[in-house]
């Protein structure tokens, strides 16, 4: 049997009556609150009994306060038959099992003076700070949005932030309004004489909700991780806000540790440094070993260099556009993003004769599922033009609108590097956008023909039979 | 406009520096203050505490020993005069209402 039970409470820390008439209905059954962690509430198995909770907030008694004023404050609650149970951040729990004990608070007024200071210092500031932090990572997505389409539609954990965030803001706001209006209705009730205000139902329901939406994200970032289904820059950024919160959940549990031993303020500060060192090391330990694609199939070496032993099929092959077999092949598949708005996938081969001639071939298929998805990609695509360095030559790159009646496509744009023409070809079709680089080779009306019949979207190819 | 503090004192301040006119600790204050009202005003730790921090800072009473978790206090001379303040302001409200209604009138 069970000893002792962990709960993740949906309790604001304003509700002082709620948070009193929880505890002493757990009593009841026979669980009292050991001590209040970051996440979790604590219990121990006891005797049922009738238990009197109380929530109070003693300015400079809390843990970090001075033990002076501490041990004063309990002399004066342990003669009023009321022991401490736990501190819950600025706030402290009182329980008593006398009858009728001397409530901890006669001063309503005073009481809800000090509770206002606190929840300015602590709850409302957290309210505001995670809620701006929010707008500004909304702000920065948004920038993503804009500025890089491509990779913002493909990654499915950048989409899960984007929509997670307005309900986070949101949220802060919908808590901040509902102190203020718990705030109000308790300084009327006590200036008529009366006890604070219990907070709303609907908070607990709150605050139930966005655990609930947290817990989600973490399965979502953890399932991204493993999913084979997912690109490599969604896995990346998935095991990187992984570890992230692990470490903030590790300096958390760290930071109660520290409060309990007393530690001193330059000790903290060089630990907080160290593990945020310690963040940023794993981070770049562990980017490589997220998962890349499905594993790798089987392959011999020739010529000093790896070869599949049995390539996989792809849509279009060397062997379909140059019309011979080829004697060692090497292909990839890569699912570059898999999201509800848009899909790509890419796929390479190089091929070798036994003469050591070599031909290369790379195509990526990107589908966007809107309109406004297809357009801000497309437009990205076309955009990916400007300069690029190598070695010490500045390269200028632009794509060139070619006729598209050869290609069977709705527009196609050859790449042009210094007024060079490249290799490479962007393909569009309703909804689709191909780009296709074959290596020095020349490409024919033929070749053309089949690398639309075999990119072409299924619908376009019905339409235009 | 805000009222000054410590102009009209509430029933807990007020006991509290009545039971302050002799040396005594935190402990003591809340029994003096329920002898005194016969149970009729319950003073709680919290509130005792507070005001006691209030008071000080008030320089209306001041710290007079610190044995272990026990400190004591004793009112001050601008405490006194706070107290008497407050007395004669109750005064002056009996005499009115005695004014107005009459001695004998049942209430």
């Amino acid at each position: 049997m069970k000893n002792k039970i962990c709960r993740m409470e949906s309790l604001s820390p304003f509700d002082l009556q709620g948070t009193a008439g929880h505890l002493s209905a757990m009593a009841a059954r026979g669980w009292r609150l050991d001590r209040i962690g970051r996440i979790f509430w604590r219990y121990r198995r006891a005797e049922p009994a009738k238990i009197h909770y109380a929530v109070t907030c003693p300015p400079a008694a809390g843990e970090d306060g001075d033990l002076r004023e501490r041990l004063f404050f309990l002399e004066l609650c342990t003669a009023a038959g009321w022991e401490a149970v736990t501190d819950w951040a600025e706030l402290q729990i009182y329980a008593s099992e006398k009858e009728s004990p001397t409530p901890l608070e006669t001063d309503n007024t005073l009481l809800l003076e000090r509770i206002h200071r606190s929840m300015r210092r602590t709850y409302l500031r957290d309210c505001w700070s995670s809620g701006g932090a929010m707008t500004v990572l909304l702000f920065f997505l948004g920038c993503t949005m804009l500025g890089h389409p491509i990779s913002f539609f493909l990654s499915s954990v950048e989409l899960l932030i984007a929509a997670v965030c307005p309900l986070f803001i949101l949220g802060e706001l919908w808590a901040v309004g509902t102190y203020y209006r718990w705030y109000r209705r308790s300084l009327r009730l006590v200036e008529e004489g009366e006890a604070l205000a219990i907070a709303p139902r609907y908070c607990r329901i709150l605050n139930r909700l966005s655990q609930l939406v947290l817990f989600l994200l973490l399965l979502t970032l953890v399932f991204t991780l493993f999913s084979p289904e997912s690109s490599r820059d969604s896995s990346r950024l998935a095991l990187q806000l992984l570890v992230y919160l692990f470490f903030t959940v590790l300096l958390n549990l760290l930071g109660q540790w520290w409060d309990r031993r007393g530690t001193p303020l330059d000790y903290r500060f060089l630990s907080g440094f160290l593990a945020f060192t310690a963040i940023i090391l794993c981070l770049d330990y562990f980017a490589p070993f997220s998962r890349s694609g499905p594993p790798e199939p089987s392959s011999y070496t020739w010529n000093n260099r790896e070869w599949d032993t049995e390539p996989q099929a792809l849509p279009l092959a060397l062997e379909d556009l140059t019309g011979e077999p080829w004697s060692h092949v090497r292909r990839r598949t890569t699912t570059e993003g898999r999201t509800p708005f848009a899909v790509k996938i890419s796929y390479s081969e190089t091929a070798a004769q036994g003469d050591g001639i070599e031909a290369y071939l790379y195509y990526s298929v990107l589908d966007a599922r809107f309109d406004f998805v297809y357009r801000a990609m497309l437009e990205e695509t076309l955009e990916d033009a400007g300069f690029s360095f190598r070695t010490t030559t500045l390269l200028i790159r632009r794509c060139v609108r070619e006729d598209p009646a050869p290609w069977g496509a709705e527009a196609v744009y050859q790449r042009y590097q210094d007024d060079e023409p490249t290799g490479e070809w962007i393909l569009c079709w309703p909804g689709r956008i191909v780009t296709v680089y074959t290596e020095n080779q020349p490409i024919n009306d033929g070749q053309r023909a089949l690398i639309s019949a075999r990119l072409a979207p299924e619908d376009w190819k019905e339409d235009t039979r | 406009m805000a009222r000054e503090r410590f102009q009209t004192l509430t029933e807990p301040m007020f006991y509290i520096l009545l039971s302050l006119r002799e040396e005594c600790c935190g402990t003591d204050i809340m029994a003096r203050v329920s002898a005194l009202t016969h149970g009729r005003v319950d003073l709680g730790p919290g509130t005792l505490y507070n005001l006691l921090d209030s008071f000080q800072q008030a320089e209306m009473i001041r710290e007079t020993s610190v044995s272990g978790r026990k400190r004591s206090y004793l009112i001050t001379n601008k405490g006194r005069e706070t107290l008497r303040m407050e007395y004669r302001r109750l005064l002056a409200l009996t005499e009115d209402y005695k004014a107005c209604v009459g001695e004998e009138e049942p209430l």
